[in-house]
């Protein structure tokens, strides 16, 4: 977290922890409704639980301390925020790993299998799948994370801030990407 | 006409709406081109969600609570709270905290930091070592207060591992006859400025520090410099800053409250030197025998030294670069704030003097020099010319 919250950002976090205003309210509702699926979409991304949490509060913390302007679509913001923090840390992690030894050795190593063959076999499956999406396009990439966690296409629209109607043709798109970049790797 | 990408998706998905999946039910039927279109989509998306089901957290796995969530979301902006105010607290208010204890953990940095081994005196008795002259860094005080703002390890080690000592009260004096005999210096004044307003010679002090390497570590940790590992035979090692008596003269519209001269002395030789903007019109002048600082010998401890000046807001080169144009085993590496002042090499007396001039306090000024084996300061309002007129009366 930075220190940098600007002076009125600080006094109106300050107001807000005196009392919970109607504002905490809907956003303890916010976390019940979004937490778990967020750490669990984020999860899949950086494939550990406390960073996923970690980022995930970081989105809730943004949300919380500069909330958009358009405040009909929380959620959606919230997602799009997380999901920008959880690619931000996966691409870190590929540019960290390219200088570093195979990908699924490590992974292997880090996780202590109970079978280490048919481990090494699912952690290289996981980077591969992974650098994959880190590769492609920002917007597929999470086109695919979104719907593969189970949001509905009128979630995802609100996500992506696209038409409800424009999404299955996004999707479809993001498979076939995703499927020629990995037919090309192996 | 044909369904489109999208709706065949979307039909596989059932998110159509329902009129738009009348029309795909009712073209499916006739179209065996479209059909083939749907079932090729298909494998597709059951081959990308294999590949992606590899990503999928392990059954019975999941993130904590949205409630602990939530909670740890609200700890967080209450430390984020109590931070700023720890920070605000750092930065203004030298009064709650004995003055001194600021002043040994700057010396104890230096010590530890600044002083090579080369210098180190190769004998198992203490090394001492003695400010003579004075060196001004440039830093950006953002980086360095929002570091040591954010440190919670730095109050630890202040309470646990300091201790400081006083020799007696601050002691008004009349003439500087009285005030040499106490401070135990030859005390000149400046000759044309008549009688000091306010004259005091401030008692000597020493500030003990015991090393506790697990309280340094985690200061260090704390300013984002885990990479350094400090030798184990640091652990115990006893750190001595002895601060000398020191005679103030002040003059012009000065506060004469308790506070303000309390501060001044070390203030005005410790690593923020300027605060001229609280005296407003008022110069002040500052003559002590040069503090000393004894640490173990051999400690070979250059690389934080850079580090040192890295967590005053040098990148790595400019650390490196700076760290090898200093006498390290005599010089008081001073900071000063990068957009907030402007510094340059002045002769003093016949030595060289460091004079900085304040960009945010109208013309404020600090000139700082050591001739003899005493330190000076000298700050006030004006330009170099005034501070250097008013040094060059110094009898």
């Amino acid at each position: 977290m930075t220190m940098t919250l600007s002076k009125k950002r600080n006094q109106a976090v300050q107001a807000k922890q005196k009392a919970p205003s109607p504002e905490q309210l809907v956003f303890e509702d916010l976390f019940q409704q979004h937490w778990s699926r967020l750490c669990g979409l984020l999860f899949r991304l950086v494939g550990d639980w406390d960073e996923a949490q970690d980022l995930a509060l970081d989105a809730f913390m943004k949300l919380y301390s500069q909330p958009p302007a358009d405040e009909h679509n929380p959620g959606g913001w919230l997602y799009r925020v997380g999901m920008n923090l959880g690619f931000n840390a996966l691409r870190a992690r590929q540019r960290r790993q390219r200088y570093e030894e195979k990908a699924g050795v490590q992974a292997l190593e880090a996780e202590h299998p109970s079978d280490p063959a048919e481990e090494l076999e699912s952690a290289q499956e996981r980077e591969q799948v992974r650098s994959i999406l880190a590769a492609m396009k920002p917007r597929e990439a999470q086109t695919l994370i979104l719907r593969h966690s189970g949001l509905s296409y009128a979630e995802i629209a609100a996500v992506l801030d696209v038409s409800p109607a424009s999404v299955g043709t996004l999707i479809a798109r993001a498979e076939r990407e995703f499927e020629q970049r990995y037919t090309r790797i192996l | 006409m044909h369904l489109s990408e999208g709706e065949i998706r979307a039909y596989q998905d059932q998110e159509l709406s329902p009129d738009l999946l009348r029309h795909a039910q009712a073209h499916l039927e006739t179209c065996p081109r479209c059909q083939a279109r749907v079932a090729a989509s298909q494998a597709v998306s059951q081959r990308v969600s294999a590949h992606l089901a590899a990503l999928e957290p392990a059954p019975f796995q999941a993130p904590i609570p949205a409630k602990a969530g939530h909670a740890r979301m609200k700890a967080q902006l209450t430390n984020l709270e109590k931070e700023k105010q720890n920070m605000w607290q750092k930065l203004t208010s030298r009064i709650s905290r004995p003055v001194w204890a600021t002043l040994a953990v700057i010396a104890i940095l230096m010590v530890s930091l600044a002083f090579a081994p080369v210098r180190a005196i190769a004998s198992s008795f203490l090394s001492m070592f003695r400010v003579e002259q004075i060196k001004v860094v440039q830093v950006n005080p953002a980086d360095f207060q929002n570091k040591l703002g954010s440190s919670s390890q730095l109050e630890d080690m202040l309470s646990k591992s300091v201790q400081v000592d006083k020799n007696g009260e601050p002691k008004d004096v009349t003439s500087a006859a009285e005030a040499s005999q106490l401070a135990g210096i030859s005390v000149v004044l400046p000759a044309d400025s008549g009688a000091p307003q306010k004259f005091v010679v401030q008692p000597s002090g020493t500030a003990t520090m015991t090393v506790d390497l697990k309280l340094v570590q985690a200061v260090l940790t704390d300013l984002g410099r885990t990479d350094i590992k400090l030798p184990a035979a640091l652990d115990g090692a006893v750190v001595k800053v002895e601060i000398p008596a020191s005679v103030v003269a002040m003059y012009g519209d000065c506060q004469f409250d308790k506070t303000a001269a309390a501060q001044a002395v070390p203030e005005k030789g410790s690593s923020d030197l300027p605060r001229p903007d609280r005296l407003s019109n008022c110069t002040t002048f500052m003559q002590m025998s040069s503090p000393s600082v004894s640490a173990p010998p051999g400690l070979d401890l250059s690389q934080i030294g850079e580090a040192y000046l890295q967590v005053l807001g040098m990148t790595a080169d400019e650390a490196a670069s700076f760290a090898r144009n200093v006498d390290w085993a005599t010089t008081f590496v001073v900071p000063i704030p990068r957009d907030g002042a402007q510094y340059q090499d002045v002769q003093v007396d016949g030595v060289t003097g460091t004079f900085i001039q304040f960009l945010r306090s109208q013309h404020k000024y600090a000139l700082v020099w050591v001739k003899d084996g005493i330190l000076y300061t000298l700050s006030g309002p004006g330009d170099v010319s005034a501070a250097l007129n008013l040094a060059g009366s110094l009898k």
